[in-house]
């Protein structure tokens, strides 16, 4: 069964599945609610009527309780009939313990069994329950027949003491008490309600379904399903697919990576395709029958067919003519093996039939899974380094010829090498006439051996003049020496003068040191002076300030003068008073006054007189002053001069110091002029040695064996010539070679005299100057 | 013989005075004036003669003279004036002179603008300058001898 639904489910659509399952849910849902609210609709329309028919009961039941404990059964009839008239509809019954009618408000029913009106069994056994116990049953009861519907409640009536007088008190319950109420309207209506309820949850189940099916269908089955169909294109192999879905969902987002998936797949495809544009050397692809699936253009250009006509069209062994196709095709090993094979060797023929030498590697295409799907060989061409390595193999031998050539022309120099190393510069090498290097070396040998043997040459010629030279060396030694002597007299002269001039310079020392004591005396009496006009300045400053005591004197005085005065008015004053007794006394203050006055205009005078003569003496102070300075001055440049003279003095001691020293360098000079002597007749001995030392380089120059070109000349010694001598025949006349050193040394002789001349000369000028 | 009266005679400001010798009680020397507070004008202070307290004056003031500061050589004349015993600042005392009634003339042939109730007279020496003779009993005023009572 459960294998049927499986089945049953993998075979419908998606859109099938949902619908049911919409249906179920929502069927499901919508009828649990529907009778959930049916049956407690039902509930409480019963239960209001159920209270209606309690709250009926207890009213009538009231209304006939005490006409019934006083026995009035007329009006219990009455009240019933009451009801009757009232509500139509309604039966109220009251029956015995026995269940026999006593009252009802149907009078006919009076008296008859109550059972009769009861139709349900359990109603009835309710009431005998409670005629039985006394006690009401919990609930009312539902009656239907036909069409009638009622609901019949029950009161059993019990017996209290208000009834005692009728029936005694043996009794619990004395009867009931019903009122049946017809419901038939409340259940039409109830069934009505449940109808309608019923046919709107159906409408709505129906909308609903509608909607979700509508709405799942629109955002999920399309999508995927169209997704599905995308994908199912790119499994097909097109993966120029691509999907818009730009929504922030799981399908959003499944497409999101959809795309991306495709794209990896392109990018690895381009990848690929890349790879093979990217190699150069010749490239071809075959599938698993040896068929081409790709070639590029070198590859095709290898075997002279376009790329259109080879690919998906022939094998590969139509475009290559090689000779391993039955044997050992490389790319056929590569896939039986599985293993790449790298750098066989195979010849094959181009399209003119030509054979190429190729190194060729080839591998496998497999899948995922390992299935060989096809295979690559790559071709290289090796025609160029075939040929390379013979050139390699022509140099090399032509190099080993040119060696041993190089050898034999070496060896040829060597021998002409060791000749000219023999001392014989007059042989030469040969050239090949190639020009070669191995020819300009034996051109430069024989550059070098010429340029050598002109130098031997040149240095036999050298010999010869040096030899020449030692001669006339060897003479001018000997007018050296005779010069030397006469230098030592001179020297001897100079040296008395010297002396001489000596003893007058300390002659002079002495004079100056005199006129410095003499300058230094004068500078104590210029001192002396000073002090004694010092000694008047201050004596006229004594002078002036015993004239200030004076004039502070004459202050005191004229105070003096002043209260006398004072006194002598008084006095007046007093005369005046004392009137004609006064006039003697009038007249002595008249006297004392003229005294005041007097002493007065006196002490003026002095004061005067004080202020010229301070005055004076200030005049003098100056005067003084000036001659205080004036002396000063003259102590000053008499010690300036003193000073002078000392300075003179000093230069004279030194000055004599410097002639005696020049005495000294004379009578060295003397000494050297000696030693010179001593060392003119050494070197007479040293030139005789040098002498001999030339003429043995002589007979060393002539064992070189030279070209023959005439006479050497031996170079004429110049160095006469610098001398400003009066014997012209000597110059630019050229010794001859054959002419013997020894005349020629005679004839030299004359020319010597001259610079002893000059060098006494020069002597005196520069004694003059000294 | 004509009447003569002694004159003390003294300057101030280079100009010559003269009071009568009986006017005249005493002659003395500068000495330090003790100012008075709240005094002005011509009033210069007191001083201690010999146990007397005497105001002093200064002419200078009353003549509408330049102020000079004081040495030890100015001269205070003691007068009495109106009963009343002070002193007055000259610059010298120069002399005690004997003036005869002609040689001091009266002040009544002065301009009349000119203020002379103090002057007594002018008197006249041959060859010697002209004195101006000052009357002494009417050389201060009611008020300024109700400043110096007040003292």
């Amino acid at each position: 069964m459960t294998k049927w639904i499986d089945k049953l489910l993998k075979r419908t659509g998606l859109r099938a599945k949902i619908l049911v399952a919409t249906i179920m849910v929502v069927g499901v849902f919508t009828g649990v609610s529907l009778y959930q609210s049916l049956s407690s609709y039902t509930r409480s329309v019963l239960s209001l009527v159920a209270e209606s028919s309690q709250s009926l009961l207890e009213n009538t039941y009231s209304a006939i309780k005490y006409p019934m404990s006083v026995g009035d059964s007329k009006t219990v009839e009455k009240q019933l009939i009451h009801v009757k008239d009232h509500m139509e509809v309604v039966e109220v019954y009251i029956s015995d313990f026995r269940q026999i009618l006593q009252y009802a408000s149907e009078e006919s029913r009076i008296h008859t069994n109550i059972a009769h009106y009861l139709w349900e069994k359990e109603t009835q056994e309710a009431l005998a329950d409670a005629l039985k116990t006394g006690q009401p049953p919990e609930k009312s009861f539902a009656e239907i027949k036909d069409s009638d519907a009622f609901l019949v409640t029950i009161k059993p009536l019990l017996n209290e003491n208000s009834c005692h007088h009728c029936h005694g008190a043996s009794r619990k319950v004395l009867g009931a008490m019903v009122v049946k109420h017809p419901v038939k309207d409340v259940y039409a209506a109830i069934t009505s309600t449940r109808n309608r309820l019923i046919m709107i949850s159906v409408v709505g189940i129906i909308g609903m379904v509608l909607v979700i099916y509508f709405l799942f269908n629109r955002l999920v089955t399309k999508r995927i399903h169209w997704l599905a169909e995308k994908t199912g294109r790119v499994s097909a192999g097109d993966i120029t697919v691509e999907v818009h879905d730009d929504s922030q969902d799981s399908i959003g987002w499944l497409t999101g990576n959809f795309n991306q998936m495709i794209k990896n797949i392109r990018d690895r495809m381009e990848y690929a395709n890349s790879l093979k544009l990217g190699i150069s050397d010749p490239f071809f692809m075959v599938d698993p029958d040896m068929r081409v699936t790709y070639i590029n253009e070198v590859a095709a250009k290898f075997t002279g067919f376009r790329v259109e006509e080879i690919v998906g069209k022939k094998t590969c062994r139509e475009i290559f003519k090689s000779d391993v196709c039955d044997t050992g095709c490389p790319v056929k090993k590569a896939m039986e093996t599985g293993e790449a094979t790298i750098g066989s060797k195979v010849t094959i023929k181009d399209v003119t039939g030509r054979e190429i030498p190729i190194v060729t590697s080839a591998a496998a295409l497999k899948d995922s899974t390992g299935r060989v799907l096809g295979g690559f060989e790559i071709i290289r061409d090796v025609t160029k380094e075939v040929e390379a390595e013979s050139v390699l193999r022509d140099s090399y031998l032509k190099e080993e010829e040119a060696k041993k050539k190089l050898q034999g022309r070496v060896e040829g120099l060597s021998d002409i090498l060791a000749r000219v190393a023999d001392g014989d510069f007059t042989v030469k090498a040969e050239t090949s006439g190639e020009n070669d290097a191995m020819d300009q070396l034996v051109q430069k040998t024989n550059e070098t051996v010429e340029h050598m043997e002109e130098l031997v040459g040149q240095t036999k010629r050298a010999a010869l003049t040096v030899v020449n030279g030692v001669q006339h060396i060897s003479e001018g030694n000997q007018e050296l020496s005779q010069r030397t002597q006469q230098q030592a007299a001179t020297v001897e002269e100079t040296s008395a003068t010297v002396e001489q001039l000596v003893s007058n310079i300390s002659q002079n020392t002495a004079n100056t040191q005199r006129a410095d004591s003499l300058s230094k005396e004068a500078v104590a009496v210029a001192m002396e002076g000073g002090e004694t006009v010092e000694k008047t300045a201050q004596a006229m400053t004594g002078m002036a300030e015993g004239s200030q005591k004076i004039v502070e004197m004459m202050d005191l005085i004229n105070e003096i003068t002043f209260q006398t005065n004072l006194l002598s008015i008084n006095a007046a004053v007093e005369a005046a008073r004392a009137g004609e007794q006064g006039r003697g006394f009038a007249v002595v203050a008249n006297e004392v006054r003229n005294l005041a006055k007097r002493s007065s205009a006196a002490s003026k005078d002095i004061q005067n007189l004080v202020r010229d003569i301070m005055g004076q003496v200030n005049t003098g102070k100056e005067w003084v002053g000036q001659l205080e300075n004036g002396f000063k001055k003259i102590v000053q440049t008499i010690k300036q001069v003193s000073d002078a003279l000392s300075e003179v003095s000093l230069a004279t001691q030194e000055s004599s110091r410097g002639v005696e020293q020049i005495g000294q360098a004379v009578d060295e000079m003397g000494d050297v002029i000696e030693h010179n002597s001593s060392l003119v007749d050494d070197l007479a001995g040293a030139t005789e040695l040098l002498n001999e030392k030339a003429g043995l380089l002589q007979v060393m120059t002539d064992k070189f064996t030279l070209h023959d070109h005439g006479e050497i000349e031996v170079e004429d010694l110049d160095f006469k010539k610098r001398i400003p001598a009066p014997k012209k025949e000597r110059r630019g006349t050229k010794p001859p070679t054959t002419k013997s050193l020894r005349e020629e040394l005679v004839a030299q002789h004359p020319a010597e005299e001259k610079p002893e001349d000059l060098t006494e000369e020069e002597l005196d000028e520069e004694f003059e100057e000294f | 013989m004509s009447e003569t009266q002694e004159y003390v005679i003294f300057l101030i400001s280079e100009q010559i005075y003269g009071i009568e010798i009986l006017k005249i009680k005493e002659v003395v020397s500068y000495r330090k004036i003790t100012p008075l507070p709240n005094m002005k004008g011509l009033i210069k202070g007191i001083i201690n003669l010999r146990g007397i307290i005497l105001p002093i004056f200064d002419l200078r003031e009353k003549f509408h003279l330049q102020e000079t500061s004081y040495t030890p050589f100015h001269i205070i004349i003691v007068l009495e004036i109106l009963g009343r015993v002070m002193g007055v600042i000259v610059d010298e005392i120069s002399d005690v002179v004997e003036l005869f009634s002609e040689e001091v003339q009266d002040t009544s042939n002065l301009p009349p603008g000119i203020k002379a109730e103090y002057i007594q007279g002018i008197g006249k020496k041959e060859h010697e300058e002209l004195i101006i003779l000052l009357n002494v009993d009417r050389l201060l005023s009611t008020e300024e001898l109700e400043i110096i009572d007040a003292t």
